[in-house]
């Protein structure tokens, strides 16, 4: 059929009606693609058939809806991002926030290892600070022994270097990231699933990849930004590993009095996004519970939050409910950063 | 933080943050598309086709696409409700002339010319929606609605419709043209642009 813009014209209104044949709709979607004006008017005439069609509104039996729902899910699984294949698991989320870091120190120049980062600390004694909870990641995992400082008489978290250039610094990260990578993708489930203790807190060997990762990311966004860099971009599965690790521990960890037995729901858009629904104090319900309080954002953002890289009141997106109880949630959030700082600083184990 | 915005808002908000939801998951997002245009594709689907039984099938149909092809609906080119309206009446057209072409044209037509004019313009009358919108179909001459409704409530073609109503299938034609203008100027006027 010709795809003469005239006779395209004078199909427009039957096109929008679907009155045309295979062939006619196809040659008019084709010129559509091509001619953005008649496409806007194809868009045009839609809405004003939208008209007629609010005149017919009835609502459905009830007993519809259930069956809506049983056939949507079963060709879809509710809880995750539609353009995200399966997620990374923990060893695999470490390992590309572990190549996002070192990429990055590899573009620094010597004058960019003396920018101060927002701890007010140079880049150097932040990539020296990483180097020390690696050094003790690797110990947990049983990689190497603890190494004990003499003089502090505990094992120390800087990394007992002493000082060295830069770039020394930044092999001997990469060689332990390196090493407690290969290691972790080298594992199988029940090894992931085994019980592991890092600052006196119990995880799974899985979920202490995970949680390694959320701060090698975000302080590697932390050195980005110092020096100026791009920050990195994570895959789909890295992203949607992250955030639905920190949900998990986020509702287990939320138990403030007033909201035992409440339910939320949190969900996160763009690329790794997802969504998923729990109870306070850690059960996780069903995709179509209907829930106490809803929070929608970014994925990107929320990780940041759970990081503490972005405050809570600063978070874009939209809050649906039970406003404390959402409080709760955000504020609770950040307090997983502070207590890995914080156990830094006291030099726990 | 924003509360969450029906889609009779004239901000498009609610379209773009449910589709990102949709994409994202969210089988709460499906609930709320559901609630809030359920009534709109059910009933569409019940005036074409005549069935409430079929009717049910389209619109399990139409929310499943939905579900599980968020991305095929662009916030930026038309409103949600287009886009399932859309789905809906071409599902359900395309269902009627399946089951059409295995009756008799003569008494298909019989049947047509015999009920429609006078259901068509009960279906106009009953279930009234918003206001505004209501007005514009009210105000289409009758010649033009009747001919507008033939061919989006009965799928029929303009050289359907011309047979029909007993016209040439030029002033068919100019009938659904005039009709459909009219209802996109009146909805502009109204402040329904998308």
């Amino acid at each position: 059929m010709s795809t003469d813009r005239q006779q395209i014209e004078s199909l427009l209104e039957e096109y929008a009606l679907d009155l045309l044949d295979h062939d006619r709709s196809t040659a008019v979607e084709e010129a559509l693609s091509a001619h953005p004006d008649l496409r806007q008017r194809v868009d045009e005439l839609r809405l004003a058939l939208t008209a007629l069609g609010d005149h017919a509104a009835e609502s459905p039996p009830d007993q519809l809806w259930p069956h809506v729902v049983e056939r949507a899910l079963t060709a879809r699984a509710a809880g995750r991002d539609r353009d995200t294949p399966a997620p990374a698991n923990g060893p695999e989320s470490y390992a590309e926030t572990c190549d996002a870091l070192g990429s990055l120190l590899d573009r620094l120049g010597p004058d960019q290892w003396r920018a101060m980062t927002t701890y007010d600390i140079p880049v150097v004694e932040l990539v020296d600070h990483l180097l020390a909870v690696e050094d003790l990641t690797g110990e947990r995992l049983g990689l190497w022994e603890p190494r004990v400082d003499p003089a502090e008489g505990h094992v120390s978290l800087r990394s007992g270097v002493g000082y060295v250039q830069p770039e020394e610094l930044s092999r001997k990260l990469k060689d332990r990231v390196r090493l407690i990578g290969s290691h972790g993708l080298s594992l199988d489930q029940s090894d992931l699933d085994r019980p592991v203790e890092l600052h006196g807190l119990s995880f799974s060997v899985e979920t202490l990849f995970v949680v390694r990762a959320f701060e090698i990311w975000s302080h590697t966004e932390d050195i980005a930004r110092a020096t100026s860099q791009p920050l990195p971009t994570l895959s789909g599965p890295t992203l949607h590993r992250m955030a639905s690790t920190a949900t998990r521990l986020l509702a287990a960890a939320l138990d403030p009095p007033r909201s035992t037995g409440r339910t939320f729901r949190l969900t996160l858009t763009g690329t790794g996004g997802g969504s998923w629904v729990y109870e306070v104090g850690g059960a996780a319900l069903p995709a179509v519970t209907q829930t106490d309080a809803t929070l929608v954002a970014d994925v990107v953002d929320f990780c940041r939050l759970f990081a503490d890289r972005v405050e809570p009141a600063r978070l874009t997106g939209q809050r649906l409910g039970d406003t404390e109880l959402l409080e709760d949630l955000l504020v609770t959030a950040t307090a997983f950063a502070d207590f890995g700082e914080a156990a830094d600083r006291r030099g726990d184990r | 933080m924003r509360e969450l915005m029906t889609p009779s808002s004239p901000d498009r908000e609610w379209d773009r943050t449910v589709r990102a939801r949709l994409v994202a998951g969210d089988a709460a997002a499906l609930a709320d598309c559901y609630g809030q245009l359920g009534a709109y594709v059910f009933g569409l689907a019940v005036r074409i086709l005549r069935d409430r039984g079929r009717a049910q099938d389209i619109t399990q149909d139409v929310f499943c696409f939905l579900w599980e092809r968020p991305d095929s609906f662009d916030p930026d080119r038309s409103s949600l409700r287009s886009f399932v309206g859309m789905l809906a009446h071409r599902r359900s057209v395309d269902l009627v002339r399946r089951l059409e072409a295995s009756k008799r044209r003569e008494h298909a037509y019989g049947s047509l010319a015999d009920t429609i004019p006078s259901s068509v313009v009960e279906s106009v009358q009953a279930g009234m929606a918003a206001e505004r919108v209501r007005r514009a179909v009210d105000q289409l001459p009758d010649e033009q609605r009747l001919a507008v409704m033939l061919a989006y409530f009965r799928g029929r073609t303009f050289k359907e419709v011309a047979e029909i109503l007993g016209i040439p299938e030029g002033t068919a034609k100019s009938r659904i043209r005039l009709a459909l203008g009219r209802l996109s100027r009146s909805l502009n006027a109204a402040g329904v642009t998308r």
